[in-house]
């Protein structure tokens, strides 16, 4: 072959020799990453597979033969032919070397250092037989570890590796660490020394997970436990619906700590601040730990599982004898396993004869279901976070990203710091809007309109994909024809946007080799979801956007496991099997579960829960890890109602606003300390594992589900979590085949139902051409829009997060954010405290934060407190309100 | 100037600059110069117009000497610290300078008059050991003479800035500095 020839054809493998071994590995690979791959261990300092090669701290030095000096393993690219050795007696000098160097310059206080046991340099220097430090050593420096409540940084233990510094910039593109000085004098550290809390930290933790020594830990604290005195087990977060992979590390029954692995899951070592520091609620005081249950003075009263379970069940018995079985019904929160999940819809559907079971987040999926039939399974179901990694262009719509996913936003942030064109569409300039390329800012609840703006445009323009739409969509030419009397600047212009911007958004996105939409929670609720989640597979369709890698529409969940949930037919309409509306679906549930269901009446979801207790139709409410009285809207109807019920039940770890309303409390384990799986917003199925006992009697959900189902009379025997999967397995066609042993060391992907006939476009010409009439509109006594959304420290109304200290300590309350013009016109400052009052006079307390980040006339709100039950102001499903601002 | 027209010049050099690549050192040469140092507003902008994270600027101009992050006073001595000086005295001849001025190196003496840094090798080793003080060089210092410099120095100087701009004043003062 001519050296040409060679050069052209990129060879599939390379062939080197590692310590006389012959190894094969793929071009491009790094010698580092090739010896690992082997089990062969090479140190380093300097390195983290997250960031970019670096090469600094010389630790990972190999010989090459050939080379002309020592090679930094790290950052030297594997090729035909090379010979390496990682261990000569040179290359461990070399080290031992760097080791004194930088032992020479460390204090030597591991007995009172935070990363004792898991520390690169001790580790290093006990392997590489540093015994004595040629030129002495530092006596212990312990300095001030700041005052930041998670992390802490003690610069004297910094050997200068830059991780730090790297990781806050490249993956989190912030950059809250620096290098000041040079030569001998350098050090890292904030600008200015400033708390981090004054320097845009996320306090994510990534420079905690990334330090090498003790220099940027987690802070101590009292009854802390060293890395070998903790028992690790392998979970799944249960917040937001990213699914990150964690390790729990537990002493003494406490959860002492939480860390990810580099090399393993979606999350590859990183976490969010929830996932790193949210797990104290775990260890609340405020933990349920008996089952509770109202006496005849109206107070909730300690019990035993005994006394709770055959109250409850004769009351069920009795409501259900007359009023029949869709009189109950069940309310899951999104963090709830798919197991737990499983259980409650087959408890409401076999035992008790109720189609009335569904999820908090309900409403998020209509536009999802509605555009079932157009073929989503192709479009949606498969796109997994290796497509938005690889997407070349990618389109966030009512995304906020970094708040609401946030280990998922890194992959956008990485699209935007490697070029690609990342078009924002949000009222709000969101954190990603201020660093994307392009942000539309249309006015609230005009999405769509940019949307169909920039398809509109695709046409015009001569840049749709022709041959896709041919081989691939039904009938494109009727949908082409019915954009016909579309006009791109009169749809601009209801946006509220730039013509040219929209242009050369539609441009962009229609031009990328790959493109992907990623459609949030802002745009997921009322009648406008269906609307923009319409336009934005039209768009895809028409750009050939589906069906191949980094193509597709991706839809933000807003928990844990919401979309397991939603697999396992925890909705009115739905059974694990699949739509209710299919009849062999039916057939198959009927014969898999023994049981009739084509007589049950029909069941209702989440928004007519509360009209059907008004109506009376509704007497009994079992709630399983939500807290509906935060969540929905209208507070106070809500409350209303709830008391109306003649029997509410309370499933939860805490005694929440709902609970306190409840007949009925069951103390519940949390996520870490439940077994079981969570299906992630793309459809990978995790385990979780326990990593401490459940408190007092808490017990796990699945297991609650079961106790009482027999206690209602069903013969179900399961007799551990896994027992449920196996079931799910046999019935849920997209579960098919899992298994905990499946699931063992990964996590696998539910299959994506792909329809078999070709995509169809959703009729834009038959939409509404005023998404806006989803939102309440403002007038001169309630001139601002007041919207809320999801908050990075929080999740949902907080339950959970509220009660973690590390969560807490960085915002305890929420605060009414509003962009600046507005404050100086309304006579506010900063830290300002105002009464928000809603057009029916529903009113709350809160302070000001100025903003830069709201538009004008919009304020912003997040729902995690219950001292602030944003609830209140909040009417219809989508979660806004008019309102008016005074000072108090 | 007053402080509206830094500001001007100041917003002028950041639009210039403003999403340029490669924009950081230009644009805190530029800021320094208006300014006479980086001042940390300063710096927040810079970093901001350069499209950095502020620590990266800050990293920056902490690392070329020829970026000052504190006001100068209005004359600045060097103390040579390079090899030779150190080797012939260097320390002992800063202690006595910091202890004449009441200041450390680094700082400014309270009426502004001295800032006193220590520098590497200023070039002059044959004379070593040298401090520099503005542009002029003073060589085989002892701590004494050094002392004696600085007295000299301001002594010429305060005669000049306050106008009373004799000649004969003048070159003695210089020949006394320069011995
Ligand atoms: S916690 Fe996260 S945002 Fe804060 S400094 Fe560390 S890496 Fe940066
Ligand atoms: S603080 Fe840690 S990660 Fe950062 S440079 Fe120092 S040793 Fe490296
Ligand atoms: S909250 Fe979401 S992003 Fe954060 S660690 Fe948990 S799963 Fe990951
Ligand atoms: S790990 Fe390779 S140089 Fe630091
Ligand atoms: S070392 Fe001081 S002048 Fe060279």
């Amino acid at each position: 072959m001519s050296a040409a020839g060679e050069a052209a054809a990129t060879p599939q493998s390379v062939t080197l020799t590692l310590n006389g071994m012959e190894v094969k590995a793929k071009p491009g690979q790094t010698i580092l990453e090739v010896a690992r791959s082997v089990g062969v261990d090479i140190p380093t300092l300097c390195h983290d597979p997250r960031l970019e090669p670096y090469g600094a701290c010389r630790m990972c030095l190999v010989e090459v033969e050939g080379a002309r000096g020592p090679m930094a393993a790290c950052g030297t690219q594997v090729r035909e032919g090379m010979v390496v050795h990682t261990h000569t007696e040179k290359i461990v000098k070399l080290r031992r070397f760097v080791l004194e160097l930088l032992l020479t310059n460390h204090p030597l206080d591991c007995p009172v250092c935070e990363a004792a046991g898991d520390c690169r340099l001790q580790d290093y220097a006990y392997e590489y037989l540093v015994d004595m430090v040629p030129w002495g050593w530092r006596p212990p420096v312990v300095g001030e570890p700041g005052d930041h409540p998670n992390i802490a940084h003690y610069g004297a233990r910094c050997i200068l590796c830059g991780r730090c510094v790297r990781i806050c910039r490249e993956v989190m593109s912030i950059g809250c660490w620096g290098y000041l000085n040079r030569g001998y004098e350098s050090e890292v550290d904030t600008p200015y020394r400033l708390p981090l809390t004054e320097v845009g930290c996320v306090s994510c933790g990534q420079c905690v997970s990334t330090c090498p020594v003790g220099a940027i830990t987690t802070q101590r604290s009292l009854l802390g436990a060293r890395a070998w005195q903790t028992s690790k087990v392998v979970s799944t977060c249960g917040y937001c619906a990213d699914g990150c992979r964690l390790v729990l590390h537990s002493y003494r029954d406490k959860v002492v700590k939480v860390s990810a692995d580099v090399e393993k899951g979606l999350n590859e070592g990183n976490l969010c601040v929830k996932g790193r520091f949210g797990l104290g609620y775990v260890h609340a005081e405020d933990r349920l730990t008996r089952p509770l249950l109202r006496n005849s003075q109206g107070e909730l009263v300690p019990t035993t599982w005994e006394d709770a379970l055959t109250t409850l069940g004769e009351r069920v018995k009795t409501l259900t004898s007359t009023a029949g079985g869709s009189a109950v019904a069940a309310l899951c929160g999104t963090h709830v396993t798919n197991e737990a999940g499983y259980l409650v819809q087959k408890l409401l559907r076999t035992v008790l004869g109720s189609s009335n079971v569904t999820a908090e987040d309900e409403g998020e999926w209509s536009a999802y279901e509605a555009l079932w039939a157009h073929g989503l399974g192709v479009v949606s179901d498969g796109v997994r976070r290796g497509d938005v990694r690889t997407a070349q262009a990618l389109l966030l719509v009512g995304a906020d990203i970094t708040e609401s996913d946030p280990v998922l936003a890194l992959e956008v942030i990485r699209a935007i710091r490697t070029g690609r064109p990342v078009i924002v569409i949000d009222p709000m300039k969101t954190t990603v809007a201020s660093k994307a390329p392009l942000h539309l800012a249309v006015r609230a609840g005009q999405e769509a309109a940019a949307l169909r703006a920039m398809l509109r445009h695709v046409v015009e323009a001569g840049l749709k994909d022709e041959g896709f739409l041919a081989a691939e969509t039904a009938d494109p030419e009727a949908f082409l024809a019915s954009l016909a009397d579309l006009d791109v600047a009169g749809e601009a212009a209801q946006a509220g946007v730039d013509l040219e911007a929209v242009k050369r958004a539609a441009t962009m996105f229609a031009q990328a080799a790959s493109a992907l939409v990623i459609l949030g929670p802002g745009v997921l609720q009322g009648s406008r979801a269906k609307e923009v989640a319409g336009a934005a597979l039209d768009l895809a369709l028409v750009t050939g956007n589906a069906g191949r890698p980094g193509t597709g529409v991706y839809f933000l969940r807003s928990g844990a496991n919401s979309r397991g949930l939603f697999d396992m037919g925890v909705r009115p309409g739905r059974l694990p099997q699949g739509s209710l509306k299919d009849e062999g679906v039916l057939e198959a549930a009927e014969t898999g579960w023994g049981a009739c269901l084509r007589d049950l009446p029909e069941g209702f979801g989440l928004a007519d829960l509360i009209p059907a207790i008004e109506r009376g139709t509704l007497k009994a409410l079992y709630v399983v890890g939500a807290d509906p009285v935060l969540a929905m809207p209208d507070y106070e109807r809500t409350l209303a109602a709830l008391k109306r019920l003649e029997l509410l039940v309370v499933q939860d770890a805490f005694l929440t606003d709902t609970a306190e309303l409840a007949h009925v409390v069951l103390p519940a384990a949390v996520t870490a300390e439940d077994e079981g799986t969570f299906t992630n917003a793309e459809g990978l199925v995790q385990r979780l594992r326990a990593a401490v006992p459940a408190p007092g009697e808490a017990k796990q959900d699945w297991a609650i589900v079961c106790r009482l189902a027999q206690v209602l009379g069903a013969d179900w025997v399961y007799s551990q979590p896994e027992d449920v999967l196996r079931e799910i397995s046999e019935v849920a066609p997209a579960y098919r085949g899992l298994s905990y042993r499946e699931l063992e060391t990964e996590g696998q992907e539910v299959a994506a139902e792909r329809s078999g006939s070709k995509l169809r476009f959703f009729p834009l010409g038959r939409m509404s051409a005023a998404g806006a009439a989803d939102f309440p509109e403002t007038d001169d006594d309630h001139p601002l829009l007041l919207v809320t959304g999801p908050v990075f420290i929080h999740h949902g109304t907080g339950e959970r997060s509220r009660r973690a200290p590390g969560l807490s300590k960085l915002l305890a309350e929420p605060s009414l954010e509003i962009n600046r013009a507005d404050a100086s016109a309304w006579g506010l400052v900063q830290g300002d405290r105002v009464r928000v009052t809603a057009r029916d006079g529903a009113a709350l307390e809160v302070a000001v934060t100025l903003s830069g980040r709201l538009p004008a006339g919009m304020v912003f709100l997040g729902r995690f407190s219950s001292q602030v039950p944003v609830a209140r102001l909040l009417k219809g499903d989508v979660a806004a309100a008019a309102v008016r601002l005074e000072k108090v | 100037m007053d402080e509206h027209e830094l500001e001007e010049r100041f917003q002028e050099l950041l639009d210039k600059y403003k999403g340029e690549p490669g924009a950081l050192i230009p644009l805190l040469q530029g800021a320094q110069a208006i300014f006479g140092y980086l001042p940390q507003e300063v710096m927040a902008r810079v970093a901001e117009a350069a499209g950095e994270p502020l620590s990266q600027a800050l990293g920056v101009a902490t690392f070329y000497s020829q970026f000052r992050l504190k006001p100068h006073a209005r004359h600045t001595i060097r103390c040579c610290h390079g090899t030779a000086c150190h080797v012939s005295g260097a320390t002992l001849i800063s202690q006595e300078i910091e202890k004449h001025l009441g200041i450390k190196a680094g700082e400014n003496t309270p009426d502004m008059f001295f800032t006193v840094e220590e520098v590497h090798c200023v070039g002059a080793c044959g004379m070593a050991p040298v401090v520099m003080i503005d542009d002029r060089a003073y060589g085989k210092l002892t701590p004494d003479k050094a002392v004696a410099a600085v007295k000299a120095f301001r002594e010429q100087k305060e005669v000049q800035e306050a106008g009373g701009n004799s000649g004969a004043a003048l070159v003695a003062a210089s020949e006394r500095g320069d011995r």
